[in-house]
This record gives C-alpha cells, sequence and structure tokens, in this order.
C-alpha cells in the first residue's frame, strides 16, 4: 500500500447487482501497471449512478466516478493516475463540484455514513485508520456506564427502527434491571419493501455498528450481543462475520477488552425471513428458537428480554449513531436536527425519483427538498403525486403536503411516520388504491396469525381493496374499511399489526376522491387497475406496422395493411405489451367504459 | 404481598401488586370476556376480547396479559371496547365454519332439539327423548303425525340418500311415553299467584298454557267448542290422528292447568275486558282460523255447498255422518285432501278433487296427495270453479273452466289463466269447500288490532298485541298455517308472558347466534360430510288402501323400538357439540356480532377423526393456541403446533403427522381448554347429542390422587367426564381421568346376573344367583379379593364378609409408607417445596397430575433429585441424580437443608421404604396405581404383594376352596382362578371373566356408586352417583346382599 492513489470500488450489494465486481474485476487485471492500489468499499449511497469507481489520492482528495463499465472504469483510472487529474467530463462527485449529479451528495449531511464506501468493510484496519474503535476506548477508559447513557440522553437519539423511543431511556431501563445476565440485541430484520438502510450500513461500515453494540453493552453491564440479520442479506452476514472475527482477533471483543474489565462477545442469528420478527418481543422469540411470534408487553424486553432477562434491542442505524455520540459528545449530534428529533437520519430514497440511493439528512429537512434538491425531482417528466415514509407501516403523504418537515412528530402528525427510512416516491401514475393494496398485500402475508385484528383483519381489509381495484366495490366499503382500519389499529397486539392499516387510512384521507372513482364510477383513474382500464389503438396514429400484434401474447390484435389495427377488449389481458411495442403512440389506455361492472 | 387500590367499572378494588388484571376482575365479580384465556396457562394475547381500557394507558390493554399497579383506574366496558369486541368476534366467524344449531332445529318452527332427541334415541333413551321434545313442543306423539316436516326439508342426510324420518321418529318418543310407565309431566315451578286466561284451546292455547302452568302461573283455559284440540280435533280426521292418542296428550297438559272451560265463546260469553275484569293477570288468544275462504261465485249459497273445516268437524262428532254418492272438494291443500279422503271414508262412490293449478303447486303434503290417489280420488286439475249450478235451491254442478299456468306470481308458484272456451260442468251431489281458511275474529270486539286478513298483529318477538299483557299466537295471527308453527308462537308467547307477569321487561325468547354452513341445504358443499354409508330411510309401516279406506282407523302405524333406533342412528348429527358451550357463540350472542358484515368462514380443512377419542375440526379454531400452550405448557408434551403462518395459519401436529402418531398422550387437555367446537370428545355413545347436561360432582377413582372430576349427565348416561378450574387438580385430567369412563356405557357391560349351568353362564334372577353365590361362599375357606376403585364405603362392607380374609387386587411392594401420617405431603406442599426428590417413579408417565405440580414447583425455584428409574422427561431438569437408593447417601443432608422437601414415590413398586423413611424431614406422597388403596388399607383389607401371593398360592393348592372377586373390568386377574376354586364374581363386564366362574353378578361403575376415597393426601374424596346403576343394583347393595347370602 504504498501507491499514491487508491481506487475503490463500491461492492454494496446494490452496486454488485449493477455490475460493480466485473468492474472490480476489470480493475484488478487492468491496473497492473498503474500505480494504484485497488480497494473493495462498500456503498457510496449514489446508487442510481452504480457502479461507482472512487479515485482517492495520497493528499485524501477523493473523486468518484460513476456510471461506470468495467473498460470505461479501467480507461478512467488509467487516464486519470497517469494524468494525476480527475478526467472531468467523467466525474460524478469531486469537493467543490456543482452539478445535479453532485447535489445529492453536496445536499446530504453524512455523520453516520460517513466510512460508507470508504472504509474496507472487511478490514478492522481500514475502520481504526478511520478513528475506529476510539469511542468505545474513550468510554471504557474515560466515562463510567451512567456517563455513556448520559451522553446517549444529551444527544436527543431516537430509536431509528421506527419507534422513535428515546434510546437513552430504554438502555436506563436495561441498566437497572436486576441481574448480571444481560443481552444487547441489534435489530438487523430490515423487512420493508423498498428499505436498504440497515443492509448498506451492515455491508459498508459492519465495524461501526459493533462499537455502538459495545457502548450499549458497557453501558447497560450486559457482555453478550446478537446480530439479528435475515438470511436474505448474505453479504452482510459474511461481511459480520468477517468483522467480529477481526474483532476478536484485535481483541476488541472477548474478555478484558482493551485492558479493561469489560467482556463483550458477539453472535449472529440468522432470520428466516419473517417481517414480524422485526418486531423486537418476536425477535427475541425468534433467537430462542420458537415460532417468532409477539408476546404481550409489559413485561418490556429492558425486565424480561432473551431468555429471560434484560435485554436491549436497538436497530443497526441506533447502534451505528453511537460511537459517534461518545467520541464527539452527545451535544455535537444535536446540533443536528429539531427539537424533539435530533441528529442525521439515513433513507432509502426509491420509486419514481431521478436520483434514488442511499442518502443521510438533518432532521427537519422537509420531503420536498429531499426529493427535489437531493433526489433531482422526479424520474422522466413525472410530476409528484405522493411519498410513501415507513413502508407498510407508514402513511402516504400528498404533494401538497411534501413541505413537512421530516422529524418523528410532523410525519406522525400528517398520518405517517418516520418509520425505518423508507422513502418512496410516486408520480400520477400511480393508483392511490392500488398502493394501499399493494402495501396491505405485504403486511397480511407477513401478519404472524397470532392475534385475531392482524391475522383476519389484514386479510378482510385486502379483500375488500382487490374487489374495488376489481371495480367489484361496493356503497359502503370505505367506511368498512375505514373502520376495520381503526380496529387493527386499536387491537392488534404488536407494532404489525397496529400500524398496518396507515396506508390505507392515509389513501383513503388524502386521496378518497380515487376510491370513490373505483367504487361509484368504476374507473382507475391512474388507469393502473387492470380490471378497470381498456387499451385502444388510436386509429390516427396507427401506422400498421403490425408491431403490436405480433406481440400481442393472447393475440388479440388484428388488423391489415394500411388499416388501423384494432384490440379486441374481450380477449385483451391487458398486459400492456402492445403499448410499450409502439412506435408511434397510437396505443392508449381508457377507463370508466363499463369494465368491472 | 403488598396490596395496591385500584378501580374496576368504579368498584374500588383491593389486589395484590402485580397479580392478574382480568383475574382480579373475575374475583370480584365482573367477567371481561376472552376466548383465549386460560388460568393454567401463561396469557397469550390471541383473541383481543379481553381488551379493556386504563386511563392512562395510550390504546386499550389487554387485561390478561396487564398486572394491576396501585391507582389503576379500569373499564371493561366502553362503547369502544365492546366495538372492539364484537368485530373482534366478526373477523373469527368470517374465518369460522360450522353449524352451531343443526338445520333441521333452525328450520323448525318449534325449533325443537330435533338432533338431541334423535340422538337420545338412538342411545336407547326414549323417555330422555321425550322429555326433551317437550321443552319446545308439548304434544309429540299428535304433531309426530300430522307435522309438514319443515325439518326433513333441510335435513343434511339427502345429501347422502334421504332425510331422516325425523316426524316419525317425534312421535315414536311421544308414543313410547305414554305407553312406558308413567308419562313425563315437568315439575312445575311454585305458585306464583297470577292468573292467565288462554282463549281457545288448540295447539297454540295448549302450547301456551302448558309453558305458562309450567312457569306456576295459574291458567285457565276457554273453549269454544265440547272438545279440546282446535283444528288438530275438529280439522284433522281420525285417521290420521286418533283422537284417543290427542286426548292423552291433552290431558298431560290440562292437569297443570287451574280451570278447563269449554263450550264458552269470546264475544259471547265473555270478552277480552271481562277476563281482566275477573282478575286475570295476562291473556293469550288463540282461536284459530275457522273462517272459510269464500270462491266469491254464483250458487255458492246453495245446499250441498259446504266449507271443509264445517264438514270434518260435523265428521268428528259423527262418524257415520252421511254422504251422497258424489263429492267434488275444491281446494288443493291438506285440509282438501281430508275432506276428499274422509268422503271415501263415509262411501261416496265418487270423490273429486278440483284445483285450479297442477299437481306440483298443490300445498298439501305429497304423501297426503299420492295416499289420497290410493285411496281412489279423482284429480280434476288445471281447473277453475267459476259458479254452481243446480235445482230448488241445491247444487248439481261445478261450473268449471280449464286453465293453463303462466308467469310465476308473488308466491313463486305458476299464475294459473283461463283457457277460453274450456267451459265445463262436474255434476256433484255435495260440494266442500277447501280453499282456505281466515281468522273469525268477530268475537274479539275492536280493541284487538288486526290487520287486513283479519289476522292479529303482534310484535313479532314477544307476540304480545297491541294491548299490554294480551298475547296471541297460532293460526289467528298467522293466518291458516300449521301446528307446530302455531305451538312454535305460542311457546314465544309464553315466554313473553311470562316476563311480563314477572314485572319484567318484556323482550320474548332471546335469540342466540348461530352459524350455519348454509341458509339451506342447497347452499351446502356436501365436502365436510366426506364419505359416509349410504342407508335407506326406515319407512313405517302403512295399511294397504283397500284396508284403510273403508274405515277411520289409524293407517300409518308408527316405528317398532328397533327401526326407531336404527332411524335414528342414520342422523349425521350436523350440530356443533360443543353448541351448549361455545364462547364464541356467547360472546356473540353477547355482542351481537353480524355476519352479513364480513361474512362467515368457508370449509377450508378436512375434519380430523384419526385420533381414537379426539376429533379436531381446524375450520371451527379460532387459533388462540390454547391447545398448542396447554400440550406444551402444562403437559410438556408438544403434540400440537401452529403450522404455517399468517390466516393460512393452522393448528396440526408438526410435520402434519397424525395426532395419534405424535407424543400425544390423550388427556384431553386441549379439549377442556378449547372455547369452541374445534376440539371434541368422540362420543362414547352411537350419538353425541348435544345434550344439555347436569354436571354431578364426583372423584376420579383411576389412580390414589383422587382428582375432582365432575360427571357430565345426560338421563341415564354418562357423555363426558370434565374438571373444574377450583379444584385439588386445577382443572387438569389425565386420560384416566378423562377417557376412562367408556366403560361405563359400553356394548359389553354385564346388566344382570349369571349363573354356571352346564358349563355355560347363563341369565339368572338376582334370587337365584345371590343363593348360588352364598352356597359357594358358605363353604367354608372362602376369601375376598376386592378392587382397589372401590369406595371406602364399599371395602368396609367388603372387609367384614370374610374377616382377616380380604386382599386387595392391585397389591403393593410395600405399604408402610402409604400408612405414613403425619408426614403425608399435600399437593401444595409439592408446589411450595424447594427440593422435589422422586424415588423409582415415572411421574409424568403414571401421574400426570402430580407431574404437573413438580413442574410449578420446579418454576417456582425448586430444586429436582431423582433417584432410580423412569422420569426421562424430568432428567433434563433434575440438579441431582441418582442410579439407586444407595447411590443417594447425600440426600439426607439435601433434604434436612431444604426444610420443606417433598418425596414422591411409587408405591406400587418401592421395596425400600427404609430410605425414604431415612430422609428425615421430608413429606412423602406415596404414589399408586391402586386408586383407594389407602381405604383398603383403612379398612382392614391385605393389600401387601407378599399376603396376596400367599393367596395364590393358597387358592393353588386348594386350601382357599371359594372365592369372591369384587372387580371392575380391569381389576379381575385371572391367575386368582386356579386349583378348582369355586368362584363368584362381581364386574361390570364379561371382559375378563374366566370360563370357570360360577356365579357372576353385575356391578357398578364408579359413576354409580356414591361414597369416599382417601387419596394420596389422605384426604377425603366424595363419590357422587352420577347415574343409576344399569343392573338396578349399587356395589353397597350388592355386598349386602351378598353378606344376608352368606348368614
Amino acid at each position: 500500500m504504498s501507491n499514491q492513489y487508491t481506487v475503490t470500488v463500491g461492492l454494496g450489494s446494490c452496486g454488485i447487482a449493477a455490475g460493480a465486481q466485473k468492474v472490480y474485476d476489470a480493475l484488478q487485471n487492468g491496473l497492473q501497471d498503474v500505480a494504484a492500489d485497488l480497494a473493495v468499499g462498500g456503498c457510496m449511497g449514489m446508487c442510481f449512478a452504480e457502479p461507482l469507481v472512487e479515485v482517492a489520492s495520497a493528499d485524501g482528495a477523493r473523486i468518484i466516478y460513476g456510471y461506470v463499465d468495467p473498460e470505461k472504469a479501467v480507461e478512467l483510472v488509467k487516464k486519470h493516475v497517469e494524468s494525476g487529474q480527475a478526467v472531468t467530463e467523467s466525474v460524478l462527485w469531486m469537493k467543490g463540484i456543482e452539478s445535479a449529479d453532485a447535489n445529492y451528495y453536496n445536499k446530504q449531511q453524512r455523520l453516520l455514513l460517513k466510512n460508507c464506501g470508504v472504509v474496507d468493510p472487511n478490514s478492522i484496519d481500514s475502520y481504526i485508520s478511520m478513528g475506529g474503535y476510539k469511542a468505545i476506548e474513550k468510554a471504557l477508559k474515560t466515562m463510567t456506564p451512567e456517563e455513556v447513557i448520559k451522553e446517549v440522553e444529551i444527544s436527543g437519539l431516537r430509536g431509528r427502527g421506527g419507534g422513535g423511543f428515546p434510546t437513552a431511556i430504554k438502555w436506563g431501563l436495561a441498566r437497572k434491571s436486576p441481574g448480571t445476565e444481560k443481552y444487547v440485541i441489534c435489530n438487523a430484520d430490515e423487512g420493508d419493501p423498498g428499505a436498504f438502510m440497515d443492509r448498506s450500513v451492515l455491508e459498508s461500515d459492519p465495524h461501526r455498528v459493533m462499537e455502538g453494540m459495545m457502548l450499549a453493552a458497557y453501558a447497560m453491564g450486559a457482555s453478550e450481543g446478537y446480530f439479528y440479520v435475515r438470511a436474505e442479506y448474505p453479504l452482510a452476514i459474511k461481511r459480520l462475520r468477517i468483522a467480529i472475527a477481526e474483532a476478536n482477533a484485535k481483541g476488541f471483543l472477548g474478555k478484558n477488552i482493551l485492558g479493561t474489565d469489560f467482556n463483550f462477545q458477539l453472535f449472529i442469528r440468522e432470520g428466516a425471513g419473517a417481517f414480524v420478527c422485526g418486531e423486537e418481543t418476536a425477535l427475541i422469540m425468534s433467537i430462542e428458537g420458537k415460532r417468532g411470534m409477539p408476546r404481550t408487553r409489559p413485561p418490556f424486553p429492558a425486565v424480561k428480554g432473551l431468555w429471560g432477562k434484560p435485554s436491549n434491542i436497538n436497530n443497526v442505524e441506533t447502534y451505528a449513531n453511537v460511537p459517534y455520540i461518545v467520541y464527539e459528545g452527545g451535544a455535537a449530534f444535536a446540533k443536528y436536527g429539531t427539537e424533539s428529533s435530533k441528529g442525521t437520519k439515513v433513507f432509502a430514497l426509491a420509486g419514481k425519483i431521478a436520483r434514488g440511493g442511499l442518502i443521510e439528512v438533518p432532521m427537519g429537512i422537509t420531503l420536498n427538498q429531499v426529493v427535489f434538491d437531493i433526489g433531482g425531482g422526479l424520474k422522466g417528466d413525472g410530476k409528484l403525486k405522493a411519498v410513501q415514509t415507513g413502508g407498510p407501516s407508514g402513511g402516504c403523504i400528498p404533494a401538497e403536503l411534501c413541505d413537512t418537515p421530516i422529524d418523528y412528530d410532523s410525519l406522525k402528525k400528517i398520518g405517517a411516520i418516520m418509520g425505518s427510512g423508507g422513502l418512496l416516491i410516486m408520480d400520477e401514475s400511480a393508483c392511490m388504491v392500488d398502493v394501499a393494496k399493494f402495501f396491505l398485500t405485504f403486511t397480511q402475508d407477513e401478519s404472524c396469525g397470532k392475534c385475531t385484528f392482524c391475522r383476519v383483519g389484514t386479510k378482510k381489509m385486502l379483500q375488500i381493496l382487490v374487489r374495488i381495484t376489481e371495480g367489484k366495490g361496493r356503497e359502503g366499503d370505505i367506511e368498512l374499511l375505514q373502520d376495520l382500519a381503526t380496529k387493527i389499529v386499536q387491537g392488534s397486539l404488536c407494532g404489525l399489526g397496529q400500524s398496518a392499516p396507515n396506508p390505507v387510512l392515509t389513501t383513503i384521507k388524502y386521496f378518497r376522491h380515487e376510491y370513490e372513482a373505483h367504487i361509484k364510477d368504476k374507473i382507475c383513474p391512474a388507469k393502473k387497475c387492470k380490471a378497470l382500464i381498456s387499451y385502444e389503438i388510436d386509429a390516427e396514429k396507427c401506422k400498421s406496422c403490425s408491431k403490436c400484434a405480433k406481440g400481442c401474447p393472447v393475440k388479440a390484435i388484428t388488423g391489415a395493411k394500411k388499416e388501423p389495427y384494432v384490440i379486441d377488449k374481450e380477449s385483451c389481458i391487458r398486459c400492456g405489451l402492445c403499448q410499450s411495442a409502439c412506435k408511434f403512440d397510437a396505443v392508449m389506455v381508457t377507463t370508466g367504459n363499463g369494465r368491472g361492472e | 404481598m403488598e396490596m395496591v387500590k385500584i378501580s374496576i367499572d368504579g368498584k374500588e378494588i383491593q389486589a395484590p401488586q402485580g397479580s392478574n388484571l382480568l383475574e382480579v376482575a373475575r374475583q370480584n365479580g365482573i367477567d371481561i370476556p376472552t376466548l383465549c384465556y386460560d388460568p393454567r396457562l401463561e396469557p397469550f394475547g390471541s383473541c383481543r376480547l379481553c381488551l379493556v381500557e386504563v386511563d392512562g394507558a395510550r390504546g386499550p390493554v389487554q387485561s390478561c396479559g396487564a398486572t394491576v399497579n396501585d391507582g389503576m383506574v379500569v373499564r371493561t366496558s366502553t362503547e369502544n371496547t365492546n366495538a372492539l369486541r364484537k368485530t373482534a368476534l366478526e373477523l373469527l366467524l368470517a374465518e369460522h365454519d360450522g353449524d352451531c344449531l343443526a338445520p333441521c332445529q333452525m328450520t323448525c318452527p318449534a325449533h325443537i332439539d330435533i338432533q338431541g332427541f334423535v340422538a337420545l334415541i338412538a342411545n336407547d333413551q326414549v323417555k330422555e327423548a321425550n322429555k326433551l321434545i317437550k321443552e319446545t313442543l308439548p304434544l309429540p306423539g299428535s304433531v309426530g303425525r300430522v307435522c309438514p316436516r319443515f325439518c326433513e326439508k333441510e335435513c343434511r342426510r339427502q345429501l347422502v340418500d334421504e332425510p331422516i324420518q325425523i316426524c316419525w321418529l317425534k312421535r315414536y318418543a311421544g308414543d313410547y311415553d305414554l305407553a312406558n310407565g308413567e308419562p313425563y309431566v315437568p315439575q312445575a315451578k311454585p305458585d306464583t299467584g297470577k292468573k292467565v286466561a288462554i282463549i281457545g284451546g288448540g295447539p297454540a292455547g295448549l302450547a301456551a298454557a302448558y309453558y305458562l302452568a309450567l312457569e306456576g302461573h295459574q291458567v285457565t283455559i276457554f273453549e269454544a267448542r265440547a272438545g279440546l284440540g282446535g283444528f288438530t280435533r275438529y280439522g284433522i280426521p281420525e285417521y290420521r290422528l286418533p283422537k284417543a292418542e290427542l286426548d292423552k296428550e291433552i290431558k298431560l297438559i290440562t292437569d297443570l292447568c287451574k280451570d278447563v272451560q269449554l263450550n264458552k265463546t269470546l264475544g259471547q260469553d265473555f270478552t277480552i275486558d271481562s277476563l281482566k275484569a275477573q282478575g286475570f293477570d295476562a291473556i293469550f288468544i288463540g282461536i284459530g282460523a275457522w273462517s272459510n275462504t269464500r270462491l266469491k261465485v254464483e250458487g255458492e249459497d246453495m245446499a250441498g255447498v259446504t266449507s271443509g273445516i264445517e264438514f270434518l268437524e260435523k265428521v268428528t262428532d259423527d262418524k257415520n255422518f252421511p254422504v251422497p254418492a258424489r263429492v267434488a272438494v275444491i281446494g288443493g291443500g291438506n285440509t282438501a285432501m281430508d275432506a276428499c279422503r274422509t268422503s271415501v271414508r263415509l262411501g261416496a262412490k265418487e270423490v273429486t278433487c278440483v284445483y285450479r293449478r297442477s299437481r306440483n303447486e298443490m300445498p298439501a303434503n305429497p304423501h297426503e296427495v299420492h295416499q289420497a290417489d290410493e285411496e281412489g280420488v279423482k284429480f280434476e286439475l288445471l281447473t277453475a270453479p267459476v259458479g254452481f249450478e243446480g235445482e230448488n235451491g241445491k247444487v248439481s254442478g261445478i261450473k268449471c273452466v280449464k286453465m293453463q299456468l303462466g308467469e310465476p306470481d308473488a308466491s313463486g308458484r305458476r299464475r294459473p289463466e283461463p283457457i277460453a272456451g274450456s267451459d265445463f260442468v262436474i255434476p256433484v251431489d255435495l260440494v266442500i269447500l277447501a280453499g282456505g281458511q281466515g281468522p273469525d275474529v268477530s268475537g274479539l270486539g275492536d280493541k284487538v288490532g288486526v290487520n287486513r286478513w283479519k289476522c292479529i298483529e303482534v310484535d313479532p318477538k314477544t307476540m304480545q298485541t297491541n294491548i299490554p299483557g294480551v298475547f296471541s299466537a297460532g293460526d289467528c295471527q298467522t293466518g291458516a298455517a300449521t301446528v307446530v308453527e302455531a305451538i312454535g308462537g305460542a311457546k314465544k308467547a309464553a315466554v313473553a308472558m311470562n316476563q311480563y307477569l314477572a314485572g319484567e321487561a318484556v323482550t320474548g325468547l332471546a335469540e342466540p347466534f348461530n352459524v350455519a354452513r348454509g341458509k339451506s341445504v342447497k347452499e351446502v358443499d356436501p365436502a365436510y360430510l366426506g364419505e359416509r354409508e349410504k342407508l335407506p330411510k326406515a319407512e313405517v309401516p302403512t295399511l294397504a288402501p283397500d284396508v284403510r279406506k273403508t274405515n277411520f282407523n289409524e293407517y300409518e302405524l308408527g316405528f317398532a323400538p328397533d327401526v326407531a333406533k336404527k332411524e335414528a342412528l342414520r342422523c349425521l348429527s350436523c350440530s356443533c357439540l360443543d353448541v351448549h358451550t361455545c364462547k364464541l357463540r356467547k360472546y356473540s350472542t353477547d355482542f351481537k356480532a353480524d355476519l352479513n358484515k364480513l361474512g362467515k368462514g368457508e370449509y377450508e380443512h378436512p375434519i380430523l377423526t384419526d385420533h381414537p377419542f379426539i376429533t379436531r375440526d381446524p375450520n371451527k379454531c379460532i387459533l388462540c393456541a390454547n391447545c398448542v400452550r396447554i400440550c406444551n405448557e402444562v403437559m410438556d408434551v408438544t403434540a400440537l403446533g401452529l403450522v404455517n403462518r399468517g390466516s393460512e395459519t393452522v393448528v396440526l401436529p408438526s410435520l402434519k403427522k397424525q395426532l395419534a402418531d405424535t407424543q400425544c398422550e390423550t388427556c384431553g387437555q386441549c379439549v377442556s381448554t378449547c372455547p369452541t367446537g374445534a376440539l371434541l370428545v368422540k362420543p362414547a355413545l352411537p350419538k353425541p347429542g348435544p345434550f344439555v347436561t347436569d354436571a354431578v360432582a364426583s372423584a376420579c377413582p383411576n389412580c390414589s390422587i383422587g382428582c375432582d372430576i365432575t360427571l357430565n349427565v345426560k338421563g341415564s348416561q354418562v357423555i363426558e367426564i370434565t374438571s373444574q378450574l377450583n379444584s385439588i387438580n386445577d382443572g387438569n385430567l389425565c386420560k384416566k381421568g378423562a377417557f376412562a369412563f367408556a366403560d361405563i356405557h359400553s356394548a359389553d357391560r354385564l346388566t344382570s346376573p349369571k349363573v354356571a349351568k352346564d358349563g355355560a353362564l347363563v341369565d339368572a334372577s338376582w334370587a337365584d344367583a345371590l343363593n348360588a353365590a352364598g352356597n359357594i361362599l358358605k363353604g367354608g375357606n372362602a376369601a375376598v379379593v376386592v378392587s382397589p376403585k372401590y369406595t371406602s364405603e364399599e371395602l368396609t362392607l367388603a372387609a367384614k364378609l370374610a374377616s382377616g380374609n380380604v386382599y386387595g387386587a392391585v397389591p403393593v411392594a410395600n405399604s408402610a409408607l402409604l400408612n405414613a401420617n403425619g408426614q403425608t405431603a399435600t399437593y401444595d406442599d409439592i408446589v411450595n417445596s424447594s427440593l422435589v426428590v422422586a424415588v423409582d417413579v415415572n411421574l409424568a408417565a403414571d401421574f400426570p397430575i402430580v407431574a404437573q405440580k413438580v413442574r410449578k414447583a420446579l418454576n417456582k425455584g425448586a430444586k429436582l433429585a431423582l433417584v432410580g428409574a423412569g422420569n426421562d422427561k424430568f432428567a433434563a431438569q433434575a440438579s441431582y441424580k441418582y442410579a439407586s437408593t444407595a447411590a443417594a447417601g447425600e440426600l439426607a443432608g439435601l433434604v434436612k437443608d431444604a426444610g420443606n422437601a417433598v418425596v414422591l414415590v411409587n408405591a406400587d413398586t418401592l421395596a425400600d421404604a427404609g430410605f425414604v423413611k431415612g430422609l428425615a424431614g421430608a413429606k412423602v406422597a406415596a404414589l399408586s396405581s391402586a386408586g383407594n388403596i389407602k381405604g383398603q388399607i383403612a379398612a382392614g383389607i391385605k393389600v401387601e404383594a407378599g399376603e396376596y401371593n400367599k393367596l395364590l398360592a393358597e387358592i393353588g393348592s386348594g386350601a382357599v376352596k371359594a372365592l369372591l372377586v369384587l372387580g371392575d373390568t380391569a381389576a379381575v386377574d385371572a391367575g386368582l382362578f386356579k386349583g378348582g376354586v369355586k368362584t363368584v364374581i362381581v364386574t361390570t363386564s364379561l371382559k375378563n371373566v374366566p370360563a370357570t366362574a360360577d356365579v357372576v353378578l353385575p356391578g357398578a361403575t364408579f359413576a354409580e356408586s356414591a361414597g369416599s376415597l382417601i387419596n394420596t393426601e389422605g384426604r377425603v374424596r366424595k363419590l357422587a352417583q352420577g347415574i343409576t346403576p344399569v343392573s338396578g343394583k349399587d356395589n353397597q347393595q350388592i355386598i349386602k346382599k351378598l353378606a344376608a347370602a352368606l348368614s
């Protein structure tokens, strides 16, 4: 490692999916005679521009190239290293650069994600070189457990898993619970569709999370910790395993850590993919080898948790915030954010957004700022219709409310929740009944089956939504949905059920007219619900090229030379292939022509 | 324990800090609804019914999981909690498939418990069947003859082959009761001093009178005619309903009444007002529908034109009523058929039935039409009379027009339309108009409200008219209908009248919530029935047309007992067997759950009958997981589990095995905790009921634990054995307690004495058998062997039979510990001990109830020491393990240190009593498979194996020449019958009786025996006689008889 340049390829799952591994391999071959070291990095956050390659020079300057392919990457790096200059026209981001793409980075506030994409996740040395394990050293050597909790309290950190419960209080309760056997558990059972914050952090900076857990363990007097990671995150698990092994080898885990009498060991438990196991009591059951089902609280895990012992459960992001808080002081963290929601928050920006990816912003930023300033607005020429926060437990916020600041309380006020950090951006093509149906399909599928309201209630709600989208909605269905929803919220045993109706409640609240259109007029205004739409060919625009007919899987399109083609509505299955096949924009979608009645 | 003050529903309550909120509420008389809470189990929280409001809480609080804290303010029944409960129930019902009640009962206008009475007939309890019918229908014999059988149209058996002959079975039950011994008359409640007037002595009036008299009211019936019975007497001919049979049933009713006044007509002899003036507190109007519907055609008033009811009434009084040669009856209903067939019997040469529609539309019972046909009645169908012609004012012909059927009308029948030019004349001598009847309300005065059909108007829930205290039902209220509808209405009225008379709110009969697999049989998917054997229905013997048409003798002769039983056995038992105890139904009734909102469940899972004692129906499961949890938490077995997730979840054994192939111990605990009919005990009797049973508290004699049990008795049969939570066994039972009762009603049950004759056992009278027994036992050197399941009272008597020579049938290795008075452990001692020592005992397998006590102790932190073999299940939890008593030297010290140690031993096998005695300071629980072994010791019976072996030797050597065995099916040791010993055996079944037995007397089971036993704790447990012994004698009586025969 003596070269002047270090070339890092973003090899998170996102990068790999976009072909970054091939880029890495190409660089490995192509840079043999180039004076640059090649390194593995995690997620750099700019998923929209994957694969990403960073070239860092010895003076610390970082230049990120995006949208590369293996050939281009080799060419760029060679050029850069040989010339000692950035290949300006291909730079995605570098310090001082102003561009739409660069704004994505520039407008963020990356505290937690500071190392992500920079540090080598497979190297504890790399983490240490970036200041890693300094916080635990500081705590063990200079702070009492109470002082650690105090710093967390000063920081105002609230649970990043979505609940927003003050972390210091949780830790304090676990500390006060009698007993010597206590557990810290990291909830990495990230299950919201479209959310990938925890995965990215674990894949990119595993030691940071471990350090956070160590601090928690020290604060509450625990000596064992568990990562509960969903099995669908194999790369995260692999990197965690390496990280735990390295930490053990270096003495950051095990007995008498850093020469103190603090002992701590970490274990990994893989979840089998049940969404409900993200609920803390179900998660505990699952670790214990039982059927993952929530139980009633109290007793809270802080009193009676894993194996009946006091336990603290936080999510990945919460723990990952702690090293900064302890090392820099709670006040440094509390500088960011709002009165009641301190610090920064990581979001997974997805959906119809121009630039999606992993972002970190200070609490209190508005949704519009995120969507437009960071995300660069909507994909194509779409118009913002709504933002879904909090995944299936969250709410659908209409565009007109997107000036709402992102903090726990403001979001709650408008019927949404912060959630763990999924931000799904929707444009005008989204049917809000269909969106509600999508989320409810997910929650009803993921209900553990224990309590009546969640098990049967979500199923019944879904049945009603399905019939509405099929044009079989009945007078009173909206009220029935609302009635069921409010009762499921009140009556369900755990957070899954209690929040499952949120997408339905908020879409009814803000887009009631769309429900009414489906039920009364048998119309899908967004032209999304198959049962309510028809495909037609505009005779004026049709050039009789026969492309549509050839691609039709059910042979529903007929026509002849110089005659406009015609779609038979009866046999049409509304797959939309004709529309994508047509080069002349002649295939139209209509709704409200008697379908569904 | 620290006490805290809380408030529940405004009631100030003191409770221990941290105790369970739902339990605290219960203990203070506030019952919070719940389906998934069982105090034997850890709170689970799946059903969500127990949600309550607690001040300061974020939302509704699950009371079964909540603990009480000082100052807590709780409201258990608010608008919101009740709305949540209603929705929770509706959600559960949306996934619940079954029939609460059988469709026959649902359809019957009188809501007779048809499945129940049919089951009782199948179970040989015909008298009980009649009793059950009379809860809702006081005239079973009569109605059984004439009912149009709404029930049979809905009978699900037709999905297999043909409906059950419900009505003939009902008649059978009614007739049987009258013909066999004292007819059933329920005990009327004490006199309320309230006077009730019943106007009209027809079916409605009689039924109202019956139910009101039983409530203790003074009932007077006013009847306009000379005889009671109304239409059943004057409208239904003798050949269908013999008046002698009707009279017998009516008499049972009038015997309950204060007065019957015949020939008293409303409006002439008295009025509603005059009855009130006479001091009647409530009035029931059941005056029937005696006004003939007129045709309104020319010539209707001529001589020779009469009405059907007038005609039938005249014939009732005069069986020789003259009829001319040609009779025409106009109409297609039952009255028309009765008029036709009566005319045939009176000697008319030609009887014609004129009806304007086709045969398919005839309202008469098809079999009546068929039988009229058989008897020679001619049918002029699609023929409408348009007038009458005659001479000198006497009818001679009916002017008719032919009809054709057009579009269906409001009743769904196709409307007849005249065919132009088809006029013709039927020549006749007598015309009987039987086109329908309506009420004659002229005597009512103008205060009682009637509708445009002149039917009395009532509130359909209470049957109360517009005048408070005046009620009505029957034909005068419904228009001409059926007997069963009249009785159904009258029963409803009687309930409301009773409320009225008691000064309560008049709300009428409570309507329980019911789920049904389909609104009618047509909607039902027969898949749930599985494979069923096709069995043709039994036909009632019927006289041939030629024989019957010349007289008024009854021609349908009713079922013989064997035919009735066989027919009853065809019943599919559609009703849920849990209907009387199902909590889901109870709460659905309480909270008025509405199936229209979210629908009902579908049949999705096969009904599982693989286990010999337990039936599982996942379609009825509400996923409370009580069964899964009790199996695991209480029994330490994991036979059942939750399979799949979310709405696909179902309770099944792991890997979807058959239940019998799991570790299932057949304790039935899962059934006991199931709040619905998803888990049921398979019936030990031919038909399962369901029955409303009498609960008889008793004790289980099947091992020395002496658990509290409840015999659930219907009539003379034990239907099921359960236990109650507040018992020494906390409501838990093992296989022996829950299922051993099957022997009571087993097919091989011995019911009469037998003596050996020519090498075979033959029936004998009690006197002969006892005489023979006495002769054998008097012969000298007799020994007695007696079962440890006998009560202490029986044992004391038995011990006197051969003083000093009486042995226990289940000998023990060493009785020393059974006598360990003073250091005997109670079950509470086990639970509260800090060290449990188990010596040579397999707790989980042999004494599951004690195993539960040990588990409780361990959960509280007790240590367990295992000595010797057994106890695999506890091995992992044991702190100390010793291979034998010899190796357990250090235990004495541990026991001493513990201070409250309890030693559990198996008294049947433990030889080293000295070791146990050496554990100074410990209390001892000596467990034995011989139930009342302590009672045997107390009675001076020899229980040691050594003594028993000596007896065997003496029998073998011929020293003992005669032997009396007092046993049960299990306790007759074949080793006793050697060396030509003469034997007298008292037992419940011939199963274990050797061929060499000389006399066998039918003994009684524990369910037939009153008395007591002494359990492991040394406590006296009371056995109650749940049913009378099948042989007529209980064991005490038999032993006394034997003693007498010996002296």
